[in-house]
């Protein structure tokens, strides 16, 4: 017969005041905080098999962090590095978690002193907590987002485009002792963090605070937010922008902490499901690098770097440093090898996606999916940049302008397709596992 | 040489989902969470005596269980009971904590156990953490709030009054280590935290949450807020009115935190006070209730007890407990004693009000008082009723109505006064000990 374990832990990992903030190109050091950040871990224990899901309440982190990250939980808690998880919840007011050229320096400081320390304690934390369990798994409709690229004036936006792809999926997945005491919550739903806009100084989860306190105070027990394929999703505001300030932020979170309670309240059984992982390498591949030539002509037209603003700086940034790679003979990789492991509970399948997807990759992944439900950890172990299907290229957009200047030396215009490919293997390989 | 030893705890006090919410007369039922409330304590202690200062992110309880809790503290923690200052910070978006007719019974499962369970273990916790302390107080002007009284139509309403009575003054009360490491903050200004108004669905500690995040965020220790004289003082609101919604808490919120952090950054000396302490019991003076006939004539002249709501209410529920008074041949008190114990720390001395009382109320205490800075803790000691002053009295409107609706059998009209001669007399004693 099957058991289970689960255990749960937080952090506290709110930076000090006068930390600028990350989330938009503009200069924003702290002045308040709104609320409190965590990092969160829920433990996983069957058999001998242990797996850690984490959440940071930050932008986004880098993929070497990621990894250095887990080898030292895997020192101090046991647990294997490739079955950990981190991903953020994406809020676009908390501190600098990565180099982004334009919006400024990785505060390293922090990362070492506060979320290092802090993800390692959680993570020990709920190792240390593990618990026998019973898992729930709920879902609901919730509207709280749409689809943010709006076509104006033959351009794309950041806006609201009700038409556009939208997945109103909440999922909540549900820990409970045999008991039936709650253990932990983990709520997966894809949407910005983008309430308060950049002209906000202060510290806050954004919307996802909400939630994370509603479901908190219901379940008397942790919970933690993961963020989906956002990429392309923002806040429904009712300003018909994408970003408001903090006063958006009780009304967005509301919808969503209603639709949380909504989708753990739609539990009708709590069982033991098979936890089951699997880990292989998938690959990314490169793009066509332009000749040496080319690219410095193409650096010359750009201008001073000085003059580069937002995705501009991006791409200028990443041309200087391909010029590096030519220079210093670097040789071009065909492909980025990632580690990846997808994870099952039961019939939901957990896919970790290091990028801002795009709505339609989760939508083309859980169609294509063996299991009966598979939803795509967003940011997760680090992130390379936005990832927009290949149909979204051609329109532009601030997304897609990312797109092209955050990796080095850049991706495949099919990425996506390569990466559901991928999944789709590890995931069928999972399945007859 | 003097020394001083502090120690702060909170604990989390936030109700069930799904209790009821107190503040407005509308029966709501708590659907989310906003943020988490608390309760906090601050132990000090200096030679033999030890004090407790505490805060509850509740409305406001009555001086019987307030007094209950304060014994109960003081078994649980040596700490005599006539030292502990209890305080709740006024949020009108927690749960029913005490009966007041139209507005709900007080949830007494609540008050047994997660309020006084929670005070007692802050309490407990605050006098564990006792350590060296040294103490800084810090002053400025906060311009959030505004005199609520304004004057429609010949009529006082709940709106705004920009000429009326108000206090700017925002204090800050800080304890560090002598190595400089923040102990704890105690924040005292006064204001109703009524930006979430009646159709407020989620429990909240309000417009304090912010400015308690950051001055959390800022010290990287506890802070807990103490209301003020704020009977007749509201949230300045862009909205001319003395409630709005929850989305313009962090617009109030983040004026008050800026002059807070102002407060505690305007700190030059951080030094050891000399701390003294007077506890005696004042008496209330009562006014003559009406004679049955009176009484009989009053409640007749209401009409139909199905159609009375609100202040109209309580005068109709004191009516008829007078009526049975008089027909049970009760003796009518002629004065409410009242036990009072005033702080001082070197030139600031504080002085708890069992009520909400009107912004003039502090001025005159202050300005009467020896000490330098005197400050009026509101709904401290539990709360009988608004205290207005008795120029306001022929004004009417909603606090007078409560003034006259909320005691059985009645403050005389200049109770005003009365407190605060009475206070000034205390603390004239207390600054010749």
């Amino acid at each position: 017969m099957l058991d289970l374990y689960a255990g749960f832990a937080k952090t506290d990992i709110t930076p000090p005041l006068g930390t600028p903030l990350f989330g938009y190109p503009s200069y924003r050091p702290a002045k308040r905080v709104l609320d409190n950040l965590y990092v969160s871990a829920t433990a996983i224990r069957q058999n001998d098999t242990t797996v850690i899901f984490m959440s940071a309440d930050l932008a986004v982190l880098d993929n070497s962090f990621c990894e250095k990250l887990y080898k030292e939980i895997e020192k101090e808690t046991g647990v294997t590095a490739k079955n950990i998880t981190l991903t953020c919840t994406h809020t676009h007011s908390g501190p600098m978690p990565k180099d982004t050229p334009g919006w400024g320096e990785a505060d390293t400081d922090y990362l070492e002193n506060t979320l290092a320390k802090g993800a390692l304690n959680a993570a020990k934390a709920a190792v240390d907590s593990l618990t026998p369990a019973v898992v729930g798994i709920g879902q609901t409709d919730c509207y709280a987002a749409v689809n943010r690229r709006q076509f104006k004036d033959g351009e794309i936006v950041l806006g609201q485009n009700p038409d556009g792809p939208f997945d109103p999926k909440m999922t909540a997945i549900v820990f409970k002792s045999p008991e039936g005491k709650y253990i932990a919550t983990i709520i997966h739903y894809a949407m910005h963090g983008t309430c308060a806009d950049g002209n906000t100084y202060s510290i806050t989860r954004d919307w996802p605070s909400i939630m994370v306190n509603t479901v908190e105070v219901m379940t008397s027990a942790g919970c933690m937010y993961i963020n989906g394929n956002e990429g392309d999703i923002g806040p429904r505001l009712s300003n018909g922008k994408t970003t408001a300030d903090e006063s958006q932020i009780a009304v967005i979170g509301s919808i969503a902490a209603d639709s949380a309670v909504e989708a753990i309240n739609s539990i009708e059984e709590y069982n033991i499901p098979e936890l089951k992982i699997h880990s292989d390498n998938v690959y990314f591949p490169i793009c066509e690098i332009m000749p040496y030539d080319e690219l410095l002509k193409k650096i010359e037209d750009m201008g001073t770097p000085e003059e580069q603003e937002a995705n501009n700086a991006l791409l200028y940034n990443r041309l200087i440093k391909i010029k590096e790679m030519y220079e210093k003979n670097i040789p071009f990789e065909k492909a980025l090898e990632v580690k990846q492991t997808v994870f099952a509970l039961g019939d939901l399948a957990l896919v970790p996606i290091p990028f801002e997807a795009f709505c339609n990759i989760a939508l083309d992944l859980r169609a294509q999916s063996p299991f009966k439900e598979t939803i795509t950890l967003g940011m997760a172990n680090g992130q390379f940049g936005y990832l927009p299907t290949e149909d979204e290229l051609p329109k532009g957009g601030y997304e897609v302008g990312s797109f092209y200047g955050m990796a080095v030396p850049g991706f495949i215009e099919s990425l996506d397709k390569e990466i559901v490919k991928e999944n789709i293997r590890l995931l069928k390989q999972l399945k007859n596992k | 040489m003097k020394n001083l030893s502090v120690g702060m705890a909170k604990v989390d006090i936030t109700p069930k989902l799904g209790c009821l919410l107190y503040g407005y007369p509308a029966e709501r039922v708590s659907k989310r969470i906003l943020d988490n409330l608390y309760v906090g304590a601050v132990a000090i202690r200096q030679g033999d005596e030890t004090i407790l200062i505490m805060s509850a992110d509740i409305c406001a309880i009555s001086s019987a269980l307030t007094w209950e809790l304060q014994t109960k503290i003081a078994e649980a923690t040596g700490v005599k009971a006539e030292n502990i200052t209890y305080s709740c910070m006024h949020t009108h978006s927690g749960p029913v904590t005490t009966t007041a007719a139209g507005w709900g019974n007080a949830d007494n499962e609540y008050l047994d156990a997660t309020l006084t369970n929670g005070s007692i273990e802050a309490a407990k916790r605050a006098v564990e953490n006792l350590q060296p302390a040294v103490m800084g107080v810090g002053q400025t002007e906060c311009y959030a709030g505004i005199n609520r009284r304004q004057e429609i139509d010949g009529e006082i309403h709940l709106g705004q009054n920009l000429d009326g009575p108000y206090d700017p003054t925002m204090t800050a009360l800080v304890f560090k280590t002598p190595e400089g490491k923040f102990i704890g903050t105690i924040i005292h200004f006064a204001m109703h935290p009524t930006v979430a108004d009646g159709h407020t669905l989620s429990i909240t500690r309000d417009w304090p949450s912010i400015m308690m995040n950051t001055v959390e965020g800022m010290t990287k220790a506890g802070c807990i807020y103490i209301n003020g004289a704020e009977g007749d003082i509201g949230p300045r609101l862009s909205n001319g009115l003395s409630t709005a919604n929850e989305s313009q808490i962090p617009v109030i919120g983040s004026i008050a935190a800026d002059s807070a952090v102002e407060a505690i950054n305007s700190i030059s000396e951080y030094k050891i006070p000399e701390i003294k302490l007077l506890s005696e019991k004042i008496h209330l003076p009562l006014e003559a209730p009406p004679s049955y006939d009176e009484i009989c004539r009053e409640i007749e002249e209401m009409g139909d007890p199905s159609t009375i709501t609100e202040t109209r209410l309580l005068r109709y529920t004191k009516l008829n407990k007078l009526k049975e008074m008089h027909e049970n041949s009760e003796e009518f008190p002629k004065t409410m004693e009242q036990p009072q114990t005033i702080i001082a720390f070197d030139d600031l001395a504080l002085v708890p009000f069992p009520f909400e009382a009107f912004c003039n109320i502090a001025l005159d205490l202050r300005a009467q008082s020896p000490y330098k800075e005197t400050l009026l803790l509101g709904l401290t000691g539990g709360s009988n009723a608004y205290l207005p002053t008795e120029d306001e009295l022929p004004k009417g409107g909603y606090e007078i109505g409560s003034f006259r609706g909320s005691v059985v059998p009645g403050f005389i009209d200049g109770l005003d006064k009365e407190i605060v001669k009475e206070n000034v007399k205390l603390l004239k004693a207390l600054k010749d000990k």
